[in-house]
């Protein structure tokens, strides 16, 4: 939901207030009850269910007042704002062995939270003193306000209720930028680009003071071409850190800490851009980008541990990726199309991760190709289409087993240690070779729609849009698991034993509609 | 806001579209990994020391029984002096020695596999 108002007070000052709230929820889940077997005329002598299930809530709303004012040859804005993000992560499972039996009923839920508050204001000014110079400056202020991880985790067990609660620390942080932006286009032949902004974020009792420089050089190469290099330096004081292999809306942001630093990123980049032939237009760049004080979760911590502190279940390290990226457009009457290719690589090292080797990044994605058509009918009708294809992301899957001792020892005296059992006996352990070390299938759709302008008798536009999500319904895998088909339990036919790896697959073609009115 | 909009449209579609294929993971049978030795060993005040010695499987293999390693020579050493070599009983697919240890005994089995010390 949004909400603008604008107010103009003169030619010269204008004043805008925006407000907005979006808040989505998602529940998964499974319930296993008892049922007659097929063809029983019978009841079965106890009643029981058991109960999974997932809950994802997250959303952001906030409002910011802007005033603008027309100074000397530029605009001259300031700004004041709130925002406030907020996730929840619920994981419960109920059950009951004896429905008749209230004593028979216990549960195990986990409820994790992880919120952003922001207040916070800014000045910008931005003014062309000339056809030769362009300047941009202005000065930030936020106080960030986080909830890192608030974990309630509660159990009832033979009757007795068990709460565990990490207490929700939170994290709050003063953050002042300045920066400033030249831009010289010394004649249309060469354009230079070079600014600084400077950060100082102070935290828990530490200070992190930081300077981005930032600067382009674009050369025409005669009437058609041109070429452009790049560099820019950035810092990033909160980092969305991702549990396992899918990445959840309500993964938990977490910031910087007396303990971690920002995350700074050095981006490189050069390309190439011009006309061809047949009216179209190409580029081509590419780029390097070098991370340092990147956060992982740790191996082996249980996210879940409200007695372990959230800096505790984290690390640092460093990454690096590059690639190349391909882009042709053309615009033929009332068709433009463009084809993209991307070639991507994306590595990671963490001295507490994979024994300190490097690693691939789980968006180790090699190839990207998007192909995208749009069709203008005419003034009301517009069609467009476009294709996607990825190579898979990677993620930790264990390919191999090996043995626990089990029953290899008939002669021990005691019990074996912990593993002992039929079902460890046969199906092992899970041997990890390295992080990231399966690519999931690639991911391929087609996605298609149509917009509809429309005028009412009031004069007021409005716009209806009907599109189709993954039209030809491919059914893109988004993790990988080990499966065995004959369930140890029920299936004492060893000899038949058949275990596999699967998908897992959601989103199927998922057609749509929306219509926009405005006032 | 498409991305929130596909994902309030697939509420009720998640739950009952959600789907699982077989993958072939063929191309990670890793060469290395296929021929890791485990060594499985009990030690107890009461009994001699015996090892098991196997291979780890691939997860999707027919794996009807363990794959054990027969032709290891392992040595059982107590608090660090070499006691004796273990010899391989085949009908019960253990490494078996004469070796008896008393409570506090720090004991060491290891072998030579692959040009590797385990």
């Amino acid at each position: 939901m949004n909400l603008r108002l604008d107010h103009k007070i003169n030619r010269d000052m204008s004043l805008q207030i925006v407000g907005y709230y979006g808040y989505d929820r998602l529940k998964l889940g499974l319930r296993e009850f008892d049922a007659k077997s097929y063809g029983s005329t019978t009841e079965s002598d106890t009643h029981f269910f058991d109960e999974n299930s997932n809950r994802l809530a997250w959303g952001n709303w906030g409002v910011i007042g802007n005033y603008d004012y027309r100074l000397n040859h530029g605009m001259l804005s300031a700004a004041v704002y709130y925002s406030k993000y907020s996730s929840n992560y619920r994981q419960e499972r109920e059950y009951q062995t004896d429905t008749t039996d209230p004593s028979t009923y216990e549960y195990s839920k986990s409820h994790t939270s992880n919120s952003i508050a922001d207040i916070g204001a800014k000045v910008s000014y931005m003014a062309d003193f000339s056809k030769v110079y362009t300047l941009r400056a202005g000065v930030d202020y936020a106080n960030h306000n986080y909830l890192p991880e608030g974990l309630v985790n509660s159990f009832l067990t033979d009757g007795i209720e068990t709460v565990e609660n990490n207490n929700s620390p939170h994290v709050t942080s003063n953050e002042v930028a300045a920066y400033v932006d030249n831009t010289l286009n010394f004649n249309d032949k060469v354009a230079f680009s070079v600014g600084v902004r400077g950060v100082v974020n102070r935290v828990q009792g530490s200070t992190f003071a930081d300077i981005e420089p930032r600067a382009s050089l674009k050369v025409a190469l005669g009437d058609n071409f041109s070429i452009k290099a790049g560099y820019a330096r950035m810092h990033q004081y909160v980092q969305q850190v991702s549990t396992n292999y899918i990445d959840l809306p309500t993964d938990l942001w977490q910031p910087v800490s007396a303990r971690f630093k920002p995350l700074q990123s050095d981006l490189y980049s050069i390309g190439v851009y011009g006309n061809l032939p047949w009216s179209m237009y190409f580029s081509v760049e590419g780029w390097y980008k070098d991370m340092d004080n990147l956060l992982e979760y740790r191996e082996g911590v249980s996210v879940l541990n409200p007695d372990l502190a959230w800096e505790d279940k984290l690390t640092s390290g460093k990454g690096w990726s590059y690639g190349v990226d391909l882009s042709v457009t053309r615009e033929v009457g009332k068709i433009t199309g463009t084809v993209g290719y991307g070639l991507l690589w994306n590595w990671r090292k963490f001295d507490d991760l994979n024994q300190g080797v490097k690693f691939p990044a789980k968006f180790d994605n090699r190839h990207k190709i998007n192909i995208n058509a749009s069709y203008k009918l005419n003034e009301k009708i517009e069609f467009n289409a476009g294709w996607t294809f990825t190579t898979g992301n990677r993620m930790t899957l264990s390919t191999y087993n090996y043995d626990v001792p089990g029953t290899m020892f008939p002669d021990a005296p005691s019990p074996g240690p912990p593993g002992w059992g039929d079902d460890d006996e046969v199906e092992g352990v899970d041997l990890y070779s390295s992080r990231n070390n399966v690519r999931l299938p690639a991911n391929h759709r087609l996605d298609l729609g149509m917009t509809i302008h429309v005028r009412h008798k009031n004069g007021h536009a409005g716009m209806w849009n009907i599109s189709i999500y993954n039209a030809y319904c491919h059914m893109n895998a988004i993790t990988i698991k080990k499966d065995n088909i004959n369930d140890v339990f029920f299936n004492p036919d060893k000899e038949n034993w058949h275990r596999t790896f699967k998908t897992l697959s959601l989103i199927p073609i998922i057609p749509s509609f929306s219509y926009t009115y405005y006032f | 806001m498409h991305l929130r909009k596909y994902i309030l449209a697939t509420l009720l579609i998640f739950v009952l579209a959600s789907c699982y294929r077989e993958q072939d993971l063929d191309q990670y049978r890793n060469d290395e990994l296929s021929n890791m030795l485990t060594l499985n060993s009990l030690v107890s005040a009461d009994s001699t020391v015996q090892v098991a010695a196997t291979k780890p499987y691939f997860f999707s293999d027919v794996h009807k029984g363990r794959t054990f390693v027969t032709n290891l020579d392992i040595a059982v050493s107590i608090n660090g002096e070499e006691k004796e070599h273990m010899t391989y009983d085949a009908n019960r697919h253990l490494y078996v020695s004469n070796t008896k240890v008393i409570p506090g005994e720090s004991v060491t089995v290891s072998t030579r596999y692959r040009d590797k010390t385990v």
